[in-house]
């Protein structure tokens, strides 16, 4: 990094870059010095500000100071080292010479050369003390996908990002160190460029199913992403203090870059289709399985109840999977980009289009556009800059209202024609659910985002800077879910209906920052104190609209013969906080990082609002000591930190006795109901942050190695509690006494094999995470006796322990714990399964030669899972179609099989309803997956100025292309059986500069 | 350029450098007073949607708004107790709908095979609890207030105790031994204990007699219209409390004094039932729902939406002739066979609102009290009430002397005149211990005629025993 300063003037005594200088030196060096040398240092770009110079062998030097000037006193036997962080050292003789003017040239090592943006301060990747783990801009964009989730999953240690879905905008659930809190949420702090992003839930208004809830970062363009970075230890995650417990997810945009304007075009298209189907029962199959079911439950089949025997063709045939999921989605994207700029002022300036089509039939797709501007600008004095960033987007999502994956499961296979002759749906005499009422039935999702930040900063004197940053984040959602006539049973519905849903999210940020940097001897002190102001407001309104006889008008509110208001909510948080970072490093070697923050938000009641948060955390560069000087160890740090952070992602106005208006009249009147159960009393969770961490680096890094072994508690919980029923609400805002601790073990291998003409890299990464209830006060006498068992991890279920089949009656049965005759839930359920991770990880390989690189991320991951085999919609037997693994099932007395007998009710349906939450319904869900392969070419310089670019690269990228599993339902990642599970996909593309 | 501007050296010079830090200092003290000055920053005021528990019970308005939320909270069209759902599952349970879905939980209703975990059982109790909390909300809310003018405090806490009683009568009928919760305080609800039925009776007929004591007996409150809960619908609910613990005679007077109010009350026609405000009705509900009239008219359209017929014994119940068949029941063909769904409500979708959801009407009331006449030995007036039920619905007079015959025809006359209406069949097969009429259906115990206690409801208050069979 480089300053550019008119003058140091009578200030030169301090120093205060911001993170990296090295400043060893001392008076006494030059006291007995012969001759006085004096040059520059720079770069191909320009003068170096404090590079280090330094004479080999001593230990005293100076910096090199805003224009690359240098002056100090020298012997001629002496030799000088010329060095300055990321860039290769050089060694000179100094022989008679007056004047050396050195070039540095940039280091290969990477590790010298990382930034590592840590929110409010940025520290070097080798001299920090937090637990810092990142992605790149470059690793991001090999990855055209839709969603930046997807390019971050195992790619990072200690992150656990889980897929939700294959539908575009699907949640992800993601948890940074396991999970810490029992009922509040676990999701992390998402900052764009320093400005919060709405992380909470995007819950759509309504039918928020499809999707899960939604995608926060589904409206940005993972190709504007320059870097992004997690916060995981206490070190690091203090300085956000209330909201830091979870992790902090960072995220940098791309800035301009001086130098000639660069004009950056990039075009890909591609498709995504279903990685697998079920093997279902055949026609034959399903109709000798229901009139078994008929015959053993001893009901006779109606045409009211079985239309599939009495009324529906018996040899119709219909593979309703590849019928409703069979498509293949179409992805097109584009992005140009310019930036350019001088040395005062860069910009950047972008804008992408993506398309992606969708694996059901019918008019579905995905949208999104989005722009970009970044400016960045510098004073000539260099003591006054500025840098703003605009992201603003439009993603519009049309989906259908409900997720026919199910249906496309459990429909009979004989089921009838889907259309009649006019083309209507049939509903065979009001005896046929038709499935592709689904795709008819739309919802679709408008998703306006624009992010603004604004950094001012003035440097006031020599080493203390004044900025202050704000930043103010908009997201405007409109839903609109329709159903419309002609997906309706004619017989039944004469009018359709459509629900309007609108939800906007306005968000401010402000703060002022004071930094301060000195250096004097061996010493660097930084010190940071600053101030938060932060308010978020939230409006939700849904609008339900009836009565339409013209599908064409469903669009249209104004035209609904009927309409009412269904929802309408707003809410206000306002946060605000005091924070502070002292870092003192001492020669390069012993640093020494404390942070804290006092924070008070509006989510607690009166008496409750502040609460305090800090950390400290200490690193030691071992390799910098003499004994480890010229061997193979060429980077050795240990580094530790202890402390802590909080939790507030809680409702708001939880501690408010209040009455909400309801949304019906009742005769022209209104009426009001008890908004909540309200508890004044709660106040801050707070979660104990612990960590040792070795990093190593071998053989000038070819090999590096890092290990952390992390101890999260939490305690004073904030939780809703759950309470029965019968105090009118599900749950309460509480503390709860309880302490959730997660331990883990992260590893990190990268090593480069082969390096020359053609180069191998790769990265091995593995987390063991373990969560453990610790305590838990009168566990016995709480609403969670039966959820949870201190000792064992929060993911535990307690089920009933599953004995097989019964060989007389044919039917599943279950171990009665307290022998009372009948299987009882909390008697009897008293064996515990787990469905978390074990552990979890990647491994990463590049392949290089000239300009083809091959690159492939192998995803693995150690876990037992929900069986969603045991979840078609009742037990095998009723009309729905089944997996082909119920022919084993039991048939007379004696039989032995998997699968209990066929049945269409009574006791045969109750034993399946327990299996279901028995411990048969839980199995291996490990997996191992080609997450993602990236092929591609980089034309060679040569041949590019013949034709005038400045770049040409083309590639070929897979995802989600193999996975290697024993589990049986659709995806061992999402384990479910009724949404859409994430697809394969193939895109080709290519990038021009200019 | 001056050379000596340029040098750096790394070494510091004291004096300047606390010339600095004192600034430095001056500008941190000056962050943290700002900083410190604007704590009241986070100060928010409360959401415009809401109204503090103290404002609402500062006015006569929003007192009046607190007390009909209960009734607009019970008519939402996601409701488990009231709007259809009391109706379906009952009527599921009993001999009165033939399940035709394959939906796991509502089958397990039809076959009296119901697990804990049933998620429709659970919705159910926990709606129920949720009236009653508001019921206590509003209670606890006007007790202190000062600034509600006493003559509509006394009808709203009237409704309040009304309302509570109401939804626990339901409770215990469903549920048998239930917790009766008189308070807000979630500490004590969450750790309850179920008390045994006669205890729940004791506190239902407290609430209700509080009711009727501060009820009036008009309906000038919601301007004529029948759809607030008077002194008489009190009565009424009394009536059937005392019914069922077989207090003959306290039933027989209590429905007697509803009987004489003539000037408000007289049988309908059987097509004007259940529109709003007609003679025969004691209490309606309003259809909030805009666009719908009530959930069970649209709904219960045979075998599509509701997923249930008419059983045969009730269709066959219906004598010939009997204009509530000809009226209340309607019926669909299916692949040649012909299904029978409940048409008492026949509104599926109007703007307009044609019928309230009735609650208690007169019919009933007679009824209550021929019953407890034939049990008190007034067989000729017990006979005279069945009659004009009878009579009504276009059948002969019957002319019977015995009072086990007499009590039979009240039997069969409930079934036919309060089919599909709020679970009337099921209590009485209940009350009466019959599990004859089930039987060509499920193995039915005595057992099955209580609903079990909600797995998640005891997972979470381990206080909450279960029923015997589950």
């Amino acid at each position: 990094m480089k300053f550019f300063l008119h003058s140091m003037g009578r200030h030169a005594i301090f120093l205060y870059f911001l993170c990296f200088c090295f400043c060893f030196g001392s008076p006494g060096a030059w006291a007995q010095s012969t001759v006085s040398l004096s040059g520059t240092v720079s770069d191909r770009d320009g003068p170096i500000y404090g590079a280090t110079i330094q004479v080999k062998g001593s230990t005293s030097g100076i910096l090199s100071d805003e224009n690359g000037y240098y002056k100090l006193p020298v012997m001629a036997s002496d030799t000088l080292v010329f060095s300055y962080l990321g860039y290769q050292s050089q060694e000179i003789p100094v022989g008679g010479l007056k004047l050396i003017n050195v070039v540095l040239i940039e280091s290969v090592s990477e590790l010298d050369a990382v930034v590592v943006n840590a929110g409010y301060y940025t520290v070097s990747e080798k001299e920090r003390t937090g637990s810092i783990t990142g992605i790149s801009g470059e690793a991001i964009e090999a990855q055209p996908v839709g969603n930046v989730f997807e390019t971050l999953q195992g790619r990072l240690t200690g992150v656990s990002i889980v897929s939700t879905g294959g539908i575009p905008g699907s949640r992800f659930d993601i948890q940074i160190r396991g999970r810490n809190s029992i009922a509040a949420g676990n999701e992390p702090l998402y900052v764009i460029d320093g400005v919060p992003y709405m992380s909470e839930s995007m819950e759509a208004v309504f039918s928020a199913a499809l999707t899960g809830g939604g995608n926060p970062l589904q409206a940005l363009n993972p190709a504007d992403i320059e870097r992004i970075e997690v916060l995981k230890d206490a070190d690091a995650t203090a300085i956000y203090g209330s909201r830091g417990a979870n992790g902090v997810i960072l995220i940098t945009t791309k800035q301009g870059k001086s130098g000639k304007s660069q004009l950056s075009v990039s075009v890909a298209s591609g498709a995504a289709k279903m990685t697998r189907f079920w093997d279902m029962l055949s026609t034959e199959e399903y109709l000798e399985m229901r009139q078994e079911a008929f015959a053993n439950t001893g009901t006779t089949p109606t045409n009211a109840n079985a239309p599939d025997l009495l009324l529906w063709d018996q040899h119709r045939y219909t593979d309703w999977q590849r019928k409703l999921l069979g498509e293949t989605a179409e992805i097109t994207q584009a992005q140009v980009s310019l930036s350019g700029g001088n040395d005062r002022t860069k910009y950047r300036l972008g804008t992408s289009f993506r398309e992606q089509g969708s694996v059901f039939p019918g008019d579905f797709s995905n949208r999104k556009v989005s722009g970009n501007l970044s400016v960045q600008h510098e004073s000539e004095d260099g003591r006054f800059s500025t840098q703003g960033t605009v992201l603003y987007s439009r993603d519009v999502n049309k989906q259908p209202k409900n997720d026919p994956t199910y249906n496309a499961l459990y429909m009979p296979p004989n089921a009838p024609e889907i259309y009649l002759e006019d083309g209507s749906l049939n509903f065979e005499n009001s005896t046929f659910s038709n499935p592709y009422a689904l795709i008819l039935q739309s919802y679709q999702n408008t998703q306006y985002s624009f992010v603004g930040n604004l950094n001012v900063s003035y440097r006031l004197f020599q080493g203390l800077k004044l900025k202050v940053s704000g930043g103010y984040n908009r997201m405007d959602g409109e839903q609109i879910g329709q159903t419309p006539l002609a997906s309706l049973n004619p017989a039944v519905y004469t009018t359709g209906e459509a629900s309007f849903g609108r939800r906007t999210f306005d968000s401010w940020i402000l703060e002022p920052q004071l930094n301060y940097m000195r250096s004097w001897n061996n010493s660097r002190l930084e010190v940071l104190i600053g101030g938060s102001f932060q308010e978020n407001q939230f409006r939700l309104q849904e609008f339900y609209a009836k009565g339409y006889t013209d599908d064409a008008l469903l669009d249209n509110m104004a035209a609904a013969p009927s309409f009412q208001v269904r929802q309408f909510l707003e809410t206000d948080y306002r946060y605000m906080a005091v924070f502070g970072r002292i870092n003192y490093n001492y020669k390069h070697r012993y640093i020494l990082n404390v942070t804290g923050r006092r924070d008070g938000s509006s989510r607690f009641g009166p008496g409750n609002q502040w609460g305090n948060f800090g950390a400290v955390g200490a690193a030691w560069l071992f390799s910098e000591e003499n004994w480890f000087k010229d061997s193979m160890l060429s980077f050795g740090k240990l580094r530790s930190s202890y402390g802590t952070s909080g939790n507030d992602r809680i409702s708001d106005y939880g501690y408010l006795d209040s009455w909400t208006a309801t949304y019906y009249n009742y005769n022209g009147q209104g009426g009001l109901y008890p908004s909540r159960l309200y508890n004044p009393n709660y106040g801050w969770e707070v979660n104990r942050k612990f960590e040792v961490a070795l990093e190593s680096g071998f053989w000038k890094d070819r090999i590096q190695f890092n290990v952390a072994w992390y101890r999260n508690r939490s305690s004073s919980q904030l939780i809703g509690e759950p309470l029965p029923a019968t105090t009118g609400f599900g749950s309460i805002q509480n503390n709860l006494d309880a302490v959730v601790q997660n331990t883990g073990w992260e590893f990190e291998l990268h090593s480069t094999p082969v390096q020359g003409d053609v180069t191998w890299r790769n990265s091995l990464l593995l987390t063991v995470p373990k969560n453990k209830l610790i305590s838990f006060p009168d566990l016995e006498l709480s609403t969670y006796a039966n959820t949870y068992v201190v000792g064992q991890p929060l993911d535990i279920t307690k089920v009933y322990n599953y004995t097989g089949i019964d060989p007389e009656t044919g039917y599943y049965t279950f171990e009665d714990v307290n022998g009372d005759g009948t299987i009882t839930a909390a008697e009897d359920k008293q064996t515990l399964r787990r469905s978390g991770q074990k552990y979890y990880g990647s491994f990463q390989n590049t392949l290089s030669y000239k300009g083809w690189q091959l690159e492939a991320v192998l995803q693995f991951v150690k876990q037992t899972g929900y069986s969603y085999f045991y979840d078609l919609g009742g037990a095998p037997g009723y009309i729905r179609n089944q997996p082909n693994l119920v022919l084993d099932h039991w048939q007379a007395p004696g039989d032995t099989a998997g699968v209990q007998a066929y049945t269409t009710g009574g006791v045969g349906a109750n034993a399946y309803n327990l299996l279901q939450s028995s411990s048969a319904a839980y199995t291996d869900a490990s997996y191992v997956r080609l997450q993602t392969v990236n092929f591609s070419y980089q034309f060679p310089k040569r041949w590019l100025d013949t034709v005038k670019l400045s770049g040409l690269r083309m590639y070929i990228q897979g995802q989600n292309l193999l996975t290697f599993t024993d589990y049986e339902g659709w995806d061992p990642e999402t384990q479910s059986v009724g949404s859409l599970p994430p697809l394969t996909s193939w895109m080709v593309g290519m990038q021009i500069s200019f | 350029m001056n050379m000596k501007k340029k040098r750096i050296y790394v070494i510091s010079n004291p004096d300047k450098h606390w010339m600095k830090i004192n600034k430095m200092v001056y500008l941190l003290g000056g962050l943290l007073l700002f900083l410190g000055s604007c704590s009241d920053f986070i100060e928010v005021e409360i959401p415009s949607t809401e109204l503090s528990a103290s404002q609402v019970f500062d006015s006569d308005e929003s007192a009046l708004l607190a007390a009909t939320g209960m009734y607009i909270t019970m008519m939402d069209n996601l409701g488990y107790f009231a709007n259809k759902n009391t109706t379906l599952f009952a009527g599921l349970s009993a001999d009165e709908f033939v399940n035709l879905s394959n939906d796991g939980a509502q089958a397990a209703l039809y076959e009296n095979n119901l697990l804990p975990s049933n998620a429709y059982v659970a919705n159910q109790w926990s709606d129920m609890y949720k009236t009653i909390y508001q019921a206590n909300a509003l209670l606890a809310g006007l007790e202190t207030s000062e600034m509600v003018s006493q003559e509509l405090k006394d009808q709203l806490i009237g409704e309040g105790y009304f309302m509570r009683g109401f939804a626990h009568w339901y409770l215990t009928r469903f549920f048998g031994e239930v917790p009766y919760i008189t308070g807000v305080n979630y500490e004590l609800n969450s750790t309850v204990s179920r008390m045994p039925v006669a205890e729940v009776y004791t506190h239902l007929i407290s609430d209700l007699e509080q009711a009727v004591a501060l009820l009036p007996e008009d309906y000038s409150l919601s301007s004529g219209e029948r759809i607030r809960p008077n002194r008489y619908a009190a009565q009424a609910l009394l009536a059937r409390v005392y019914l069922y613990q077989e207090d003959w005679q306290t039933a027989y007077d209590t429905a007697g004094e509803i009987i004489g109010a003539d000037s408000l009350y007289e049988l309908v026609d059987i097509g004007d039932v259940f529109h709003p405000n007609n003679s025969e009705a004691i209490w309606q509900l309003y259809p909030v729902i805009e666009g719908f009239n009530t959930i069970e008219g649209y709904s219960f359209t045979c075998c599509v939406t509701s997923n249930f017929s008419l059983s045969a014994s009730l269709v066959a119940a219906f004598e010939s002739g009997d204009t509530r068949f000809s009226t209340w029941v309607a019926s669909m063909v299916l692949g040649g066979e012909t299904y029978y769904y409940p048409y008492k409500y026949q509104v599926s979708f109007s703007p307009a609102v044609e019928e309230y959801y009735t609650v208690f009407r007169l019919a009933e009331i007679y009824l209550i009290q021929a019953e407890a006449a034939a049990h008190l030995s007034m067989n000729a007036e017990a006979v005279a009430l069945l009659n004009a039920i009878r009579g009504r619905a276009g059948l002969e007079a019957l002319d019977l002397v015995s009072s086990e015959d007499i009590l039979d025809a009240v039997m069969q006359e409930r079934r036919v005149e309060l089919f599909a209406e709020w679970g009337h069949r099921w209590f009485d097969l209940q009350r009466s211990g019959n599990t004859t009429p089930l039987e060509s259906k499920a193995d039915l115990q005595e057992t099955d005629f209580w609903y079990p206690i909600p797995e998640s409801e005891r997972l979470l208050n381990p206080n909450l025993t279960q029923n015997d069979g589950y």
